[in-house]
């Protein structure tokens, strides 16, 4: 069963990270090569049960739908300021990004 | 005044004046957080204020949040360098509940940096040390507001649980821990780690605590959508109903169980036996099934859950993230990418359906199961790198109720040949909080565990 697990070389892991927008340091990539790996091996006693007559969807609640009117709630909303009080970078009421284009 | 080991029900009889209760837990919190690192700030100001509702329902009693809750005019860190500054523009619903209720915030306890782990070792603000052994761990992730409950530096905390986080260090620490039924409580304004499984609950000295505090921590929210709308039951007063119960027991449950938990499972099953329940042999699904669920859901949760630190409206840039946050990430990345998304996020989805039919079935025969909280007591500071998978074989026994979003909850059953606190557990069906709270106050006033002693050490 367990050699159907692909291995995550160094490789791989770079790519992950920089899917997820992280800078892992080189000399990690060995750690994490191994240790992702371990984890796949280990989540494959899933394959163990048989899920082929389990629906697609699933929610952990019983709940079905939850719907409510489309108002607006004024004692809730924030006032600008506040709402930019944690931003590193702004300027005009506006968070500042880095130039994307 | 000494308050030590006063419940906060018992200090609401008391009509103490809130001042002096304020000004006790302030006081011994101040003396002792260095010994033990539970919490990672303490208002200043709060504590002299005259501006609680002193008449309101808690009194002005002083009450500790895990570090991932929203505050408004306290900082929010979720023990993480990238929140380090962070001062939230908005409350949580449940802090804003609190505070309607009267109650104090006292201060704003330690975890796992964004509640990744079941020791407190991987927050960024150091660890938070075992009260009966500081050479140990409290367990995690709300290691802080359990460790400062045990302490006696409040009378009680609120934590939050994905599968574990709850349960795990009120056991360690020998407190109760209370994970509600998914949804029962809003999760509105806490830091998402597992949408699908977050649930805040109560870490407390007593039961009846816990009962208290869950009726104002209940609710239907509209900040919430995944929060249920039911009806908030009187869960404190419920306790008196004295009802018998049918409980089942599953052998599945003590694969790997050390010897000194074993030995309080099984007094607390006689102890059941006299109070008049049933006992009652169950099968439940292997819980390795649902370390594998958990392992590919919640990371796949955080992946998305953490993408939004960048830095750019709140909170430091994404290379501050720790190892542990880096992992997660990438694995639940992989898990969710293109080619992969079946074979894992999907297939363990439809294996969490399977653990909830599982315990669905088993509660049309039994109205609770028991079972030990963790297999093991407290582990010493640093073991972590001993052990493959450390939280997912600490929380191993936790998980599948969490993967069902189940209610459970631990109370302190006996202290291991090493001293350390032994928990064990009821899990109830969905919504059914006011029976797991039933059993665990009878068995409690059966068990008498000493709570005072180790408050003496923090003097």
């Amino acid at each position: 069963m367990a050699d159907s697990v692909k291995k995550l070389t160094k490789e791989d892991i770079k790519h992950i990270a920089q899917l997820a927008n992280l800078d892992i340091d080189n000399d990690e990539l060995e750690a994490y090569s191994k240790q992702l790996t371990d984890s796949l091996h280990y989540v494959e006693n899933l394959e163990d049960i048989d899920t082929s007559g389990v629906p697609d969807t699933f929610f952990t609640t019983h709940a079905k739908n939850s719907m409510q009117e489309d108002v607006i709630d004024e004692s809730v909303t924030l006032p600008q300021e506040e709402v930019l009080q944690n931003a590193p970078k702004k300027r005009n009421g506006y968070f500042v990004v880095k130039r994307i284009l | 005044m000494d308050f030590r080991g006063i419940s906060l029900t018992e200090l609401l009889v008391q009509k103490n004046n809130p001042q002096d209760v304020i000004n006790y837990f302030y006081n011994r919190t101040k003396r002792h957080n260095d010994a033990i690192n539970a919490y990672l700030y303490v208002d200043e100001s709060e504590p002299i204020a005259k501006k609680n509702r002193v008449s309101s329902l808690l009194n002005a009693i002083p009450l500790a949040l895990k570090d991932n809750i929203l505050t408004k005019h306290q900082p929010t860190t979720a023990a993480s360098q990238i929140l380090s500054n962070f001062m939230s523009p908005y409350a949580a619903t449940i802090t804003h509940k609190l505070t309607q209720a009267g109650a104090t915030i006292l201060g704003k306890t330690n975890m796992d940096a964004w509640a990744h782990g079941s020791s407190t070792e991987t927050s960024d603000f150091g660890i938070t040390t075992n009260p009966y052994n500081v050479a140990f761990v409290a367990g995690g992730s709300s290691g802080g507001s359990a460790a400062a409950v045990a302490a006696g530096l409040v009378p009680a905390a609120i934590g939050t649980e994905t599968a574990g986080s709850i349960r795990g260090p009120a056991s360690w620490s020998g407190v109760v821990g209370l994970k509600p039924t998914y949804g029962r409580v809003s999760r509105y304004g806490i830091i998402a780690m597992g949408s699908s499984w977050d649930c805040p609950g109560p870490i407390t000295q007593t039961v009846e605590d816990a009962a208290l505090l869950l009726e104002i921590l209940a609710g239907v929210d509209r900040y919430d959508a995944t929060s249920i709308n039911a009806p908030v039951e009187r869960y404190k007063k419920q306790l008196e109903e004295n009802k018998k119960f049918t409980i089942g027991v599953a052998d599945e449950y003590f694969d790997g169980v050390d010897k000194d938990v074993m030995k309080s499972v099984d007094s607390s099953l006689s102890r059941l036996t006299k109070l008049g329940h049933r006992i009652k042999k169950i099968h439940l699904m292997h819980p390795k099934y649902a370390i594998s669920v958990y392992m590919l859901l919640q990371r796949s949760e955080v992946s998305s859950n953490l993408g939004r630190y960048d830095g750019i409206r709140y909170g430091k840039n994404r290379s501050y993230f720790g190892q542990e946050a880096q992992r997660r990430i990438m694995l639940g990345s992989y898990a969710l990418s293109t080619g992969y998304y079946d074979k894992y996020y999907k297939k363990a989805q439809k294996v969490r359906y399977i653990i909830r039919e599982d315990f669905e079935k088993v509660f049309q025969d039994v109205d609770i199961i028991f079972a030990p909280t963790m297999p093991i007591t407290a582990t010493r500071i640093g073991d972590i790198s001993s052990f493959s998978f450390y939280g997912e074989q600490m929380d191993v026994l936790a998980e599948p109720a969490a993967a069902a979003g189940i209610p459970a909850i631990t109370i302190p059953a006996g202290i291991d040949h090493k001293g350390l606190p032994i928990g064990v557990q009821f899990m109830g069906p969905y919504l059914g909080e006011s029976l797991i709270l039933q059993a665990a106050y009878q068995l409690e006033k059966e068990i008498q565990f000493d709570r005072l002693s180790v408050m003496k050490k923090y003097e």
